[in-house]
């Protein structure tokens, strides 16, 4: 089977494999798919909602999120692929609750990599009623 | 210019009429791009959140909205597609002023839009506000 060749295609792949990576608990390689200044635009209504500005900021919000959300469960349920745009729709369990949230992450790639993150959220579970940490 | 043949760029621009109708304030419009059935689901944190079901719904939401936001400031800034789904990021004010940043995904089925499912980055001030459905 040959490679995917539009840009469209590399980007979908790129987000799979970063996926991929992350359900296996591999950082250093999903670290690989992120450029070194990337960003990532959680809401401000989340308890962790804010603006992290590159992998040293991206890799400290790791902990707090697992403090509401079990990040070893990650669902995929699709991926819409648009150019150098790749939303793709995610369920992670409420760690209060048990029960799947729902969310977009939205990314922007840039030369084979994500330089950016945003966040939004159809379903946030407890979350958006919990106080503030950042 | 051809008209848009694949069936991502046909469902792109059933989403981007709507937008277009929305703009005018053509009702009728806007009808004429969602199934009977549609269904429109709005996030449980917000006052009017709830699944919305048919166009009966979908009218019940447009008469809930502009008690929160300023309709006339929305900004679709793109729109992604990939076959039978749509994206489009989108900004407007609220009441208060304070900018919105939502994703409304679509999806599309036989030219029609059955379903629209909201998701917010940035829900202004609207967030846990008392809910009003």
């Amino acid at each position: 089977m040959s490679a995917p060749t539009s840009l469209t295609e590399q980007n979908r792949a790129i987000v799979e494999a970063m996926y991929e990576a992350t359900n296996k608990g591999d950082i250093e390689r999903t670290l690989s798919y992120f450029s070194d200044d990337v960003t990532i635009d959680e809401p401000l209504f989340l308890p962790f909602g804010k603006l992290y500005r590159g992998k040293d900021e991206f890799i400290a919000l790791a902990p707090v999120l697992q403090t509401y959300l079990d990040v070893a469960s990650v669902t995929l349920h699709y991926i819409i692929a648009d150019g150098d745009h790749v939303a793709a729709c995610v369920g992670i369990p409420d760690r209060e609750t048990g029960e799947l949230t729902r969310f977009i992450e939205q990314f922007t790639l840039k030369d084979g990599k994500i330089t950016e993150n945003q966040i939004f959220y159809n379903d946030a579970g407890t979350l958006a009623d919990k106080p503030k940490v950042v | 210019m051809s008209a848009a043949t694949s069936l991502t760029e046909q469902n792109r621009a059933v989403v981007l009429g709507m937008f277009e109708a929305a703009s005018r304030s053509d009702v009728e419009g806007v009808f004429s791009f969602l199934s009977d059935d549609v269904t429109v689901i709005e996030p449980q944190f917000m006052p009017f959140g709830k699944v919305y079901h048919g166009k009966e719904g979908f009218l019940e939401l447009a008469q809930h909205l502009p008690n929160y936001f300023t309709l006339s400031s929305i900004t679709v800034h793109y729109t992604l597609a990939d076959g039978d789904r749509v994206a489009a990021c989108v900004s407007m004010a609220d009441i208060t002023g304070e900018p919105t940043r939502f994703i409304e995904q679509f999806t599309v089925k036989d030219g029609k839009i059955i379903e629209n499912r909201m998701f917010y980055n940035n829900a202004g001030s609207l967030v846990n506000q008392p809910k009003v459905v």
